[in-house]
């Protein structure tokens, strides 16, 4: 049971809860309501609408495009569509956060991107046995891109620097293990 | 980590994201597609007939207006007051007392209660002084029967992660077994502020 609920922790700090999106739609949905609310209760008392009455909402809606810009309508509807699918992609996609998670005894241990990756550029700066300023370590999600400018004149083998970052990613237990890509790039830099 | 209803959100995200995705293909349709717009036009006056006759056959004789607008008006009440609560679930889950247990001692019976600053406390002073560690972190978050401790540091750059992620485990349990508690622990070694927006990380 144990694993269980920590494999669920994990899951839960990987990814986003989408609040931010949740947040927006409950705005919009009140605003909306709020409106109509309005302008149900004045109908209901027999009251002089707002804006307008229900039924002249209903009408213009049922003529549309009626004698509407239809360059605006089709900005209006282009707008919507969008809006929809960014809600949409929010709802249906993982949300994968910029962490990765490490195997560790007894506790879930979540690690930033940008930490493994400053730990990572350690380790292949001493492969490489280059100063600081000439390695540069990207994370995204399930691929390492490390690309080094070599010092003019010492040669860097790429196989050797990919094989400590590699044991590295193996000492702190990076599950699941991305793939780690070594660039050496064509000009070097004059040597510190 | 904090208890925020993902399921709810990512369903009700989608149902709106659905919705509002169909609103806006329908409208670029009735300005681009003329056969669409004529049976749009159709089907909506048909509809409206159909509105119309309910809203007749409700109004009470000597009323202006039926009814029906006032069930309207209570359905979006109870609409807005469910999104109201929507936004209040956000982000909540914080747990504020890491032990609360009352103790029927007999001369003098009371409530201990150990907050998570004590925690904090505790863990920093197992860690001791340490160069690698920039701050350290400690909230709580309910679950039954312990709460669970959400230890987050931020190391210095360069720092083996594993090597301190298993140190400060072994303090948080350390620091368990001294409140005499137990719970799920979880470590998050943080990067700086830019890491919340960034998605891959750029060091250099």
């Amino acid at each position: 049971m144990r694993t269980g609920q920590n494999e669920a922790i994990r899951e839960r700090e990987l990814t986003s809860g989408r609040s931010p999106a949740a947040i927006v739609i409950a705005t919009l949905v009140i605003l909306l309501c709020g409106y109509a609310l309005f302008e149900a209760a004045l109908k209901a008392l027999g009251q002089d609408p707002l804006i307008a009455t229900p039924e002249t909402w209903w009408t213009w809606i049922s003529l549309l495009p009626g004698d509407l810009n239809p360059l605006g309508l089709v900005a209006t509807g282009l707008a919507a569509m969008l809006l929809g699918l960014v809600f949409l992609t929010h709802g249906t996609r993982r949300g994968r956060l910029a962490r990765h998670s490490m195997g560790c005894d007894g506790a879930v241990l979540i690690v930033d991107d940008q930490v493994l990756a400053a730990a990572l550029a350690r380790r292949a700066r001493i492969e490489a046995s280059v100063g600081p300023g000439q390695v540069l370590v990207v994370i995204s999600h399930e691929r390492i891109d490390v690309q080094i400018r070599p010092t003019s004149g010492t040669p860097i083998v790429p196989a050797v620097v990919l094989s400590g970052l590699e044991e590295e990613l193996r000492i702190n237990a990076v599950e699941p293990m991305p793939v780690i890509n070594v660039r050496v790039s064509e000009s070097g830099v004059i040597g510190q | 980590m904090n208890l925020t209803p993902r399921v709810l959100n990512r369903s009700l995200s989608t149902f709106f994201g659905a919705i509002l995705l169909a609103v806006g293909i329908h409208l670029l349709l009735v300005a681009g597609v003329p056969d669409y717009a004529t049976w749009w036009r159709g089907a909506a006056s048909a509809l409206g007939e159909i509105a119309h006759g309910v809203l007749l056959a409700t109004t009470l004789p000597g009323q202006q207006e039926s009814w029906l607008w006032i069930v309207l008006a209570l359905l979006l009440i109870v609409a807005i007051l469910l999104m109201v609560w929507w936004i209040s679930v956000q982000g909540r889950g914080r747990a504020s007392a890491y032990v609360s247990a009352y103790f029927d001692d007999d001369p003098m019976p009371g409530r201990v209660e150990i907050s998570d600053e004590a925690v904090e406390q505790a863990l920093r002073a197992m860690l001791g002084r340490r160069a690698d560690v920039v701050s350290l972190n400690v909230t709580l978050w309910e679950n039954s029967p312990v709460p669970g401790l959400r230890i987050k540091v931020q190391p210095r750059t360069g720092v083996a992660p594993g090597e301190l992620g298993a140190e400060i485990a072994d303090a948080a349990r350390a620091a368990q077994e001294l409140m005499g508690s137990g719970g799920p622990v979880v470590i998050h070694l943080a990067g700086g502020a830019r890491s919340r927006f960034a998605r891959s990380e750029r060091v250099q």
